[in-house]
């Protein structure tokens, strides 16, 4: 029953500069991950999710991005989205 | 031939059925309290019965439970320890000096967030996050989102089974 899914992610991490795919529900479970998107990052983003959905905004949920720049690695963008109660994490190049 | 013994003037301490217990004046009245011309004998006019003396005897039996316990209770704080204003200065300073020595390592010590240093311009000056970016995600978000409704628990077997069986 999770073929669609990884097939989802699979086409994911074929879109330009995306390194890294990480799914996880509001619980932090890792649903499924690819790439740079280690299912460790699955606790943390969806604690980001759960955080940024107390901000007083829209109605649409926020979306969360977190740049890195460091002097040995390359500069990289996570994007992070809920979308009803999956949180999706996307690792791409800058 | 009977007689009356209230008609014959005797005085009866003894409470009956016809002793009042709230007295006189509907209060209760205490032991003390008695008038001393109407009363030559001592006379006490509040019956025994009364809430007075119950009152009475609950204060004495916590005044007696209060001294046992005075007698067998050890005051630690009374003992001749008394430090004068100058020792307890010393120790406060020296309390405080082994505080500061104690959570002074590296491992009391917080990181700090990075700051935009004296130019925050550079920092809003900085390229925002590209639209594309942002409608990838979202439709990446609602593309899991309606993958997850694959997911289901097929039930195969009871769930619950019953512990006894015969």
């Amino acid at each position: 029953m999770e073929t669609t899914l990884q097939e989802k992610i699979k086409e994911v991490m074929q879109q330009p500069n995306v390194s890294g795919v990480v799914c996880a529900d509001m619980s932090g479970l890792c649903l499924g991950h690819k790439g740079d998107g280690s299912e460790k990052l699955a606790g943390p983003i969806a604690a980001m999710c759960e955080e940024a959905n107390k901000l007083p905004t829209s109605q649409e949920l926020p979306v969360i991005v977190v740049e890195a720049y460091g002097s040995n690695t390359e500069a990289k963008t996570l994007l992070i989205k809920q979308s009803d109660k999956v949180c999706t994490g996307i690792i791409k190049d800058v | 031939m009977g007689c009356c013994e209230s008609c014959m003037g005797k005085n009866d301490e003894e409470p009956n059925e016809r002793t009042s217990l709230l007295g006189p004046s509907g209060n209760a009245i205490p032991v003390n309290s008695a008038d001393p011309i109407s009363t030559p004998y001592d006379y006490d006019p509040t019956p025994v019965g009364s809430i007075a003396h119950s009152k009475l005897d609950e204060q004495s039996m916590f005044n007696g439970i209060i001294t046992q316990y005075n007698n067998e209770i050890i005051d630690i704080t009374s003992m001749d320890t008394k430090i004068d204003a100058v020792e307890y200065m010393n120790r406060v300073q020296l309390y405080n000096r082994k505080v500061a020595s104690l959570t002074s390592g590296s491992r009391y010590k917080q990181k700090h967030l990075h700051s935009s240093g004296n130019n925050p311009t550079n920092v809003l000056k900085c390229p925002s996050v590209p639209m594309e970016d942002l409608i990838l995600i979202t439709e990446v978000a609602d593309e899991i989102r309606k993958a997850m409704n694959d997911f289901k628990v097929e039930k195969q077997q009871e769930l619950v089974l019953s512990l006894a069986r015969r």
